[in-house]
């Protein structure tokens, strides 16, 4: 047994128990027996489906289960909101985004999400699904699939239809009789009268039983109602709408009753609206999801219908009438009456100009945003902090704006807009939603564009090409930029540009031409005072005289970005230019400084929420405390880095965590450890695209077959290639080290002719633990005839892993050299 | 799993409704006496007849059928799941 710090726990305690669920906004009445009975049916289904139409109470029902549920998630409840999202590329984003999963180079965010959940006891809520169903359903398979303690929760107005679905139907809320006067329809009617300041008279009770049997029962139509109650007693509201019902001319005929019915109550409450809160109410419809008042104002208010000045009272009056949700400061609309707002918007033909508006609008606030929060030369965090809060508040305009700039042909404001909130999204290591802006921006008529916009935008997109490894889409698309940017004087986008361009020379090994770049954009940069730029030239320099083995200079480089970034003040420049100068400290030996930088940068991450670079620094204090031989504290921190890999769904923070821990098993003594932790290390590293560098799994090889014997090696390899890496990490913090024999599979004595000449190649490839993609490569077939190649053997020799393959080729002396 | 325990997990009751819309056969049977079994008031809907206003005036929170007409009648009605004669095993 190894020892183990008591002062620490090996795996972080995260929380209690966590959700991300609002407040009720008001009393939740009725339902007792249904959210019972949810209860009941989420302990045994993995994927229940709260169906029915619009109004009928779906989503209030659905966090009532939910909330009731927290205690029995220990990895949490979490809501997610998809009416916002018309894209159905977005949602396992939104997911993601939710969950605290970071983007990982260009892979797919599902596969951020299956590491994420994968072992997780956490119920999902995913909210208004109607709109992006079929993605939905794709999205939920595959998550279940993946992920056995997993449970989904999820509303929507039309059923996934996928296998093991439970589709549960929404009633409408039980009508009144002679034998149930209290009803749940009556009782949900009557709290919300009385919370809009109605008392009801002794008198009025078979009215309020007649309006609650003509408004079937529907959550939403109910509370309409009763926030007209204190104008209208319930006699004449049950009278008037009635005649709604008779006269009901828009909306489909065919559609259910209650969908008509809560229409003819939508539409009656709102004619009862005056003209200025109907106007305020159907522009309301362009916005994506929450919005504050300064946006109503500046979208929505004009001279002639709606003055800005009483915009404030016009809010507050539909609030009053149960059509729009005030929540802490941000109002917005439920799905069902939104779609209505937006079917007016159109009818009254002022969709096009709002769309235009609310385009503009969010463009010029984004631009203020990116202005003050990240071109500004000087500028403390505090100052910059709200203006970034500012742009995460409007993600969701910006997509619906960008949208909006695709189909009505508006290039020149979607490239601003694209440009600047691609850039304040970058920052924080989102990048795929701006590649994807720019890529269906640039596909529109440029004619009216001014080049050097285009020109920066392209810069902004190689930026997020370089990022995702497409090197060669990014060298055409700077080429481009530069090609336009040359002619225009230094901005911090052209700055950009140039640091994009010096990158992809480090990074394809050109390193004289590199440097010879940087240095002249630290000059330009130091010229424009654009510190921005001036930081990141500086660190790439510091790299490169690292690779260089100048490691004075790559010091000096080093420092100088860290007090430029300082200067600079925003901290995510801090951060990486302090762990910079950690990383030329360890190149110099000088452990203890690179601790403390490191550990200083994991620190300005951690305050910024950037989980991903935080553990790329604490790995290597890991590291560095190995070396000290200070193992007690490298297994505290290496239990804290794997919960953040894997929190945030990052699958090469997980190989670096395996790589480091196969150092520490390997000075512990536990070779067997630590061949697995390498092989597990490779297997994720592979998986992602990454070259592995092999020196030093080469070292622990040889010590293991020292040790181990060629086939023990081989066979652990192999097993360490198959497990789950979350396993092997516990292992070795554990210091569970597995002792004498390993449990080696039986291995049948089968003469090895029965396998063909490709067969025999196959087993003896993967003695060396390679992958089905690596054997492909080196015998030049297909990764898909390897596999089927490896079934046959299994088939041929009885076995069910391929661990039991390498040793069995081992023992029969077919590993190749 | 029997239809007394499939209708049990699913959160039927004693005393709660369940409407029945399957044509004469095992299923049929098999639905009515687990339903019985666990205490439910059942109610038999011939399939095939008009079935739409009793479906959607009763009461009942589960039916069980395999009708397109009767399972768009719940629809509009305090039906909260349907069961199809596939998932009864075991009768």
């Amino acid at each position: 047994m190894h020892t183990r710090g008591d002062a620490c726990p090996i795996y972080p305690v995260e929380g209690m128990t966590s959700h991300n669920l609002p407040a009720e906004p008001n009393r939740f009445v009725g339902r007792a027996r249904d959210v019972d009975e949810l209860r009941g049916l989420l302990r045994d289904q993995r994927l229940v489906t709260l169906c029915g139409v619009g109004g009928i109470g779906k989503t209030r029902l659905a966090l009532r289960v939910a909330g009731s549920l927290v205690g029995e998630f220990p990895d949490g409840v979490w809501l997610v909101e998809l009416g916002r999202i018309t894209s159905p590329d977005l949602v396992a984003h939104e997911i993601a985004t939710v969950l605290g999963v970071r983007e990982e180079r260009s892979r797919p965010a599902l596969d951020g999400l299956r590491v994420r959940l994968r072992g997780a006891r956490a119920l999902l809520l995913l909210d208004n699904c109607e709109q992006v169903v079929e993605r939905c359903a794709e999205l939920v398979a595959e998550l279940l699939a993946g992920c056995p303690d997993l449970r989904i929760l999820l509303t929507t107005r039309e059923a996934l239809r996928i296998p093991g679905e439970l589709v549960w139907r929404v009633p409408p809320l039980d009508l009144p009789d002679a034998r149930h006067p209290d009803a749940e329809a009556v009782l949900l009617f009557t709290d919300r009268a009385m919370a809009a300041g109605t008392r009801l008279a002794a008198g009025d009770f078979d009215d309020v039983a007649r309006l609650c049997v003509a408004l079937d029962g529907l959550p939403l139509a109910l509370e309409l109602a009763a926030a007209r109650t204190r104008m209208l007693s319930p006699a004449q509201i049950a009278d008037r709408i009635g005649d709604r019902f008779r006269l009901l001319t828009t909306g489909d005929r065919t559609a259910p009753a209650r969908q008509r019915t809560l229409l003819a109550t939508v539409e009656w409450s709102h004619d009862l609206l005056t003209a200025k809160e109907r106007v305020l109410l159907r522009r309301l419809s362009v916005f994506a999801g929450h919005f504050d008042l300064d946006l109503v104002e500046q979208v929505c208010a004009d001279e002639r219908l709606l003055p800005r000045e009483e915009v404030l009272d016009l809010l507050g009056g539909l609030v009053d009438k149960s059509l729009l949700l005030a929540d802490g400061g941000r109002y917005r609309l439920l799905e069902t009456i939104k779609e209505f707002a937006g079917r007016l918007l159109r009818k009254e033909d002022e969709h096009v100009w709002f769309r235009d508006r609310h385009l503009q609008v969010v463009c010029e606030m984004e631009e203020r945003c990116f202005e003050a929060g990240l071109a500004a030369p000087r500028a403390s965090w505090q100052e910059r902090r709200r203006y970034f809060v500012r742009s995460r508040n409007l993600v969701d305009d910006c997509r619906v704006a960008v949208d909006w700039a695709v189909e009505s042909g508006n290039a020149l404001l979607g490239l601003r807009l694209a440009y600047v909130a691609s850039a304040m999204l970058a920052v924080h290591g989102e990048i795929a939603e701006g590649v994807d802006w720019f890529e269906r921006l640039l596909l529109l008529d440029l004619t009216g564009v001014p080049p050097e916009v285009v020109a920066l935008c392209k810069g902004a997109l190689a930026y997020g090409m370089e990022a995702r490894d497409d090197l060669a889409g990014c060298e055409r698309v700077v080429a481009e930029a530069l090609k336009e940017q040359e002619k225009v004087p230094h901005s911090l986008g052209k700055g950009v540009t140039l640091n994009v361009a010096g990158v992809l020379l480090l990074r394809t090994g050109q390193f004289d031409r590199a440097e010879r770049h940087f240095d002249e954009v630290v000059a330009t940069t130091r010229q424009h005072d654009d510190t921005f730029n001036r930081v990141i030239a500086h660190s790439c320099l510091a790299v490169l005289a690292g690779v260089k083995g100048q490691l004075r200079l790559a010091q000096r480089h080093a420092g100088e970005a860290l007090a430029v970034a300082k200067e600079n003040g925003h901290p995510w420049h801090v951060a990486m230019a302090t762990s910079q100068l950690a990383a030329v400290a360890e190149w110099r030996g000088d452990t203890e400084a690179a601790v403390t930088h490191y550990r200083a940068a994991a620190a300005i991450f951690d305050e910024l929420d950037n989980r991903v670079e935080m553990e790329r620094c604490l790995v290597m204090v890991a590291k560095v405390a190995i070396a000290r031989g200070d193992h007690v504290t490298a297994r505290c921190l290496l239990a804290e880095c794997l919960a953040l890999a894997q929190s945030t769904g990052q699958r090469l923070g997980m190989a670096r965590v395996l790589r480091v821990l196969s150092r520490l098993a390997d000075v512990e003594d536990d070779i067997q450890g630590s061949v697995l932790a390498s092989a597990a290390a490779v297997a994720l590293a592979e998986e992602m695209g990454e070259p592995v560098a092999s020196g030093r799994i080469e070292q622990v090889l040889a010590r293991a077959r020292d040790r181990l014997g060629e086939g023990r090696t081989a066979l652990q390899w192999s097993r360490g290639r198959e497990l789950d890496p979350v396993e092997i990490a516990r292992l070795i913090l554990d210091g569970r080290r597995e002792q004498g024999p390993l449990p080696v599979p039986a291995v049948a004595e089968v003469p090895h002719p029965v396998l063909t000449a490709r067969e025999q190649e196959i087993a003896g490839l993967l003695t060396r633990g390679l992958s089905n993609r690596a054997i492909a490569d080196e015998l030049v077939i297909s990764p898909a005839t390897v596999a089927r190649h490896i079934a046959n053997i299994m088939e041929k020799l009885g076995f069910t892993s391929r661990s039991q393959i390498a040793l069995w080729a081992v023992e029969h002396n077919l590993g190749s050299a | 799993m029997s239809t007394e325990d499939l209708l049990r997990s699913r959160g039927l009751r004693p005393g709660d409704r369940v409407v029945v819309c399957l044509p004469r056969g095992e299923h049929l049977s098999a639905a009515v006496d687990g339903a019985i079994a666990v205490g439910a008031i059942v109610t038999v809907l011939p399939a095939g007849f008009e079935v739409d206003e009793h479906i959607r005036a009763s009461a009942a929170r589960i039916m069980i059928s395999d009708s397109d007409d009767a399972i768009k009648a719940a629809e509009d009605s305090r039906i909260r799941q349907v069961i199809g004669s596939r998932e009864l095993k075991g009768s």
